[in-house]
């Protein structure tokens, strides 16, 4: 199940991929992250892109996941939009989502027909904002009302272009 | 081969050895033609008849062959292979006890035919005849004193007879006709010795024991088995000093047995399981501080002085041990430690511990009883919640063990080991119901984990939602044939599960079938030991054969036995108090023809 682990100081991270057997349990995380209640058809998507969803295991234990989707654009090619990141709160600040986001870009820049990345963040989601930001990501667009049932209702835009970006330094090891 | 009465001419004689032959090699249908051959021409030869007979039983014609058998008996009753044809026939069908009567009858007819001999020495020892066992092995060895075999099985008919001097004589006189052990023979050599050390063990001849172990020493190919042994026996002659040094050794090729710490505690002069003097407390004290230094690593090392710890040592001692339980999430700490809770003041020092740590760890990152400056990882506090809930929940405070799981699962809703205490607690907090749903959910989350599978399962069926039960066990078993399956598989605890469930809902009936095949394993199991008799023989495995054939002796004493006599027992008295005409009618003529079971002695089936 394991596909890459590390150890930095007594931590061990590791990536679990998501598969219809534990897809439950992704789902019981996003429960607990987001105010939406994401239905089946997301789950489904999030399977169909295969190995960029994957959810993260602290010494054992999942805290952490990204949910990501591929989507064919007209005029600019395939793009990887993030659908979810989130870390259950206990266990931020660790490094463990840039390791998340880390490992689906990295994907992305070895396929070729991927051109860039994006995805939304709701206004003053502060935290979400600092840390895309930190990795390279520049805000591109406001959508107004973009939320149905949550307030504020609009959100940013935030994309990254896969040719310049660099992995920040990740609690993950790739031998 | 001695013949009956009736002598064919040589060209058939010829040909009714062939028919032995395909019979032996399974060639059934070439058999059959031989067979029909010689009958052709002699229609009443009895021993073709029986023979054939013998090859139908193989191919699935049993009615035939106790045809062809008998009518074979009756044109030569004084023939051997007609008799010992008969006995082969009521072997395959299980009923050993006809069997032994007409081997015995062959065995008239021919009384030194060793194939007749040693089938009934099989059956005797299968049905625990162990006199007529003795004697025939007696016999066997009389005939044929060259062959080992013959040697080691009359010694293991008198140890099983408690003859452990005779036993004990027989094996050294085997010795005696030895001329050196060839380098093929080491293991099994090895291994008689062993054996003979241990029916003078079990015969209180504690020392000559100790003799053939030394004596034997650079025979024995078994070393471990060898220096257990002497431990055990150097013990009960009292030499402590001597016993302690053997389990020093034991602990150092493995510290981490259970049987080697209870071996050296003896040794100091205590005994394990009844109450310490100080004095003995502070020996072993000690003794554990100089084992931890040695085997830093080992967690029986560190466990076991919380057995016989008391007060501020036990404290510390414990307090150091969960430690690192918690740093790693280790799921089992509860369970590793609930022996302890035989003590109410261990049980009351546990419960401030973690209740103080449950409360400091959310804002300080430490453990209360952790020095210095490393802060803990979150999940620390989460394990120590999941600690607590179990606590709580042992010394019967649900509400309280509610709260803690609740909070551990809002922490860190990914871990399934929370579920599954969820469960227990709703479970024994008196809502089956609601623990099944907890646990159903705990298993959604990773559908790859049998054992997530199977929990579910059991508390579905502790809710009664049989139907619910049997859609989640289906989901890891053969497709289609579940049912089937479970049985072949002799999964006995769904099966009791599912009875008990039935006799609470009182579905009599189904009940009943569960439970009769549960009783079914348990016959099997006892037939599943015939081919040891021969097997361990051959292979020199003695002293294990021996514990089989005990293991065997008591095997209805088994949890799962007893379960499913009682819950047998109770569907057969809700059957009998059931009125009639609350059945639906095709149920109602079942339980007439229940409602006097005609009650077989010694047999559930
Ligand atoms: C956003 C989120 C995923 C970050 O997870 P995380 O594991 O704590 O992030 P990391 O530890 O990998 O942080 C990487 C960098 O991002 C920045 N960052 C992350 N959280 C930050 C915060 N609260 N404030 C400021 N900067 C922050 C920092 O630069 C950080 O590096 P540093 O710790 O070395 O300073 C997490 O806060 C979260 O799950 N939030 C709720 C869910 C959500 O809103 N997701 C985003 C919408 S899809």
């Amino acid at each position: 199940m394991i596909s890459e682990e590390s150890e930095s100081g007594n931590d061990t991270v590791s990536l679990v991929p998501a598969n219809k057997e534990n897809v439950d349990t992704l789902a019981n995380l996003n429960a607990v992250l987001f105010p939406i209640t994401y239905q089946k058809k997301f789950y489904i998507d999030c399977l169909a892109c295969g190995p960029y969803t994957v959810m993260a295991q602290l010494n054992g234990s999942i805290v952490a996941a990204i949910c990501c989707r591929l989507e064919t654009h007209q005029d600019l090619g395939v793009r990887l939009y993030i659908m979810t990141l989130g870390v259950l709160a206990p266990y931020r600040r660790r490094g463990i989502a840039n390791a998340l986001l880390g490992h689906a870009l990295r994907l992305a820049q070895q396929d070729p027909r991927i051109v860039d990345t994006y995805l939304h963040v709701q206004l003053g989601n502060e935290e979400a904002i600092a840390f895309y930001r930190s990795n390279g990501f520049e805000l591109i667009a406001t959508i107004k009302n973009y939320y149905k049932r949550i307030r504020p209702a609009d959100c940013f835009v935030f994309s990254c272009n896969l040719r310049n970006w660099q992995p920040r330094n990740s609690c993950l090891n790739h031998a | 081969m001695m013949k009956g009465d009736q002598v064919l001419p040589s060209k058939e004689a010829n040909l009714f050895k062939q028919i032995v032959k395909f019979y032996e090699t399974k060639q059934y249908k070439k058999g059959i033609k031989a067979a029909d051959q010689i009958l052709k021409k002699f229609p009443d030869h009895g021993e073709t008849l029986a023979m054939k007979g013998l090859t139908l039983n193989c191919m699935e014609k049993k009615e035939e062959a106790y045809e062809y058998v008998l009518r074979g008996l009756k044109y030569d009753m004084k023939s051997h292979v007609c008799w010992h044809v008969y006995g082969l026939l009521y072997r395959s069908d299980r009923d050993y006890r006809q069997a032994i009567k007409c081997y015995r009858n062959a065995l008239r007819l021919d009384k030194d035919n060793l194939q007749i001999l040693r089938d009934l020495s099989l059956l005797q020892i299968q049905m625990r005849d162990l006199s007529g066992f003795a004697e025939t092995r007696q016999q066997l060895l009389m005939l044929k004193p060259n062959n080992r075999n013959n040697w080691i099985a009359f010694a293991i008919a008198q140890h099983l007879h408690s003859s452990y001097d005779l036993a004990g004589k027989i094996l050294m006189a085997y010795e005696g006709t030895l001329e050196g052990v060839p380098v093929s023979e080491r293991y099994e050599h090895g291994e008689m010795l062993l054996y003979k050390a241990m029916i003078q063990e079990e015969s209180g001849a504690l020392n000559s024991a100790l003799e053939s172990l030394d004596k034997g020493s650079d025979q024995i190919i078994d070393v471990l088995a060898a220096k257990e042994a002497r431990g055990r026996l150097l013990q009960q002659t009292g030499n402590l000093t001597g016993a302690e040094a053997v389990y020093r050794e034991l602990l150092e090729m493995n510290p981490d047995n259970y049987n080697y710490h209870t071996g050296l505690q003896s040794s100091l002069g205590t005994d394990p399981g009844s109450e310490i003097t100080p004095d003995q407390r502070a020996t072993l004290q000690a003794a554990y501080e100089d084992l931890f230094e040695k085997y830093p690593k080992s967690t029986g090392v560190k466990r076991i002085p919380l057995n016989f710890l008391e007060g501020d040592h036990f404290k510390a001692a414990v307090q150091s041990y969960v430690t690192r339980f918690l740093q790693k999430g280790i799921p089992s700490l509860f369970s590793d430690l609930s022996s302890l809770y035989v003590s109410t003041a261990k049980a009351d020092i546990l419960e401030k511990m973690f209740e103080e740590a449950v409360s400091s760890l959310p804002s300080s990152d430490k453990l209360p009883w952790c020095q210095g400056e490393t802060l803990e990882e979150p999940a620390v506090y989460v394990w120590a919640l999941f600690y607590l809930a179990q606590h709580y929940n042992h010394r019967g405070a649900s509400t309280k063990a509610l709260e803690k799981i609740d909070a551990a699962i809002a922490h860190t809703p990914t871990i399934i080991d929370f579920y599954l205490v969820k469960a227990r607690i709703l479970n024994e907090a008196g809502d089956p119901k609601a623990a099944a749903i907890v646990a159903d959910e705990g298993r959604s989350m990773d559908l790859a984990d049998r054992y997530l599978n199977s929990e579910a399962t059991k508390w579905w069926l502790q809710a009664d939602q049989v139907e619910s039960a049997q859609d989640t066990i289906a989901l890891f078993t053969k497709d289609g044939d579940q049912g089937n399956n479970l049985h072949d598989m002799q999964c006995m605890w769904y099966e009791v599960e599912a009875g008990n469930s039935h006799l609470r809902c009182e579905r009599f009936g189904k009940a009943l079938k569960l439970f009769k095949a549960v009783a079914e394993h348990f016959a099997d199991i006892q037939e599943d030991q015939f081919d040891f008799h021969s097997y361990c023989l051959r292979k020199m495995t003695l002293r294990t054969y021996v514990k089989l054939l005990r293991m065997e002796e008591h095997l209805h004493g088994h949890r799962f036995y007893c379960m499913a006599a009682f819950g047998l027992v109770r569907a057969y008295i809700g059957i009998y108090d059931q009125p009639i005409a609350l059945e639906g009618s095709k149920s109602a003529v079942s339980a007439v023809s229940q409602r006097r079971p005609s009650a077989t002695p010694g047999s559930l089936l």
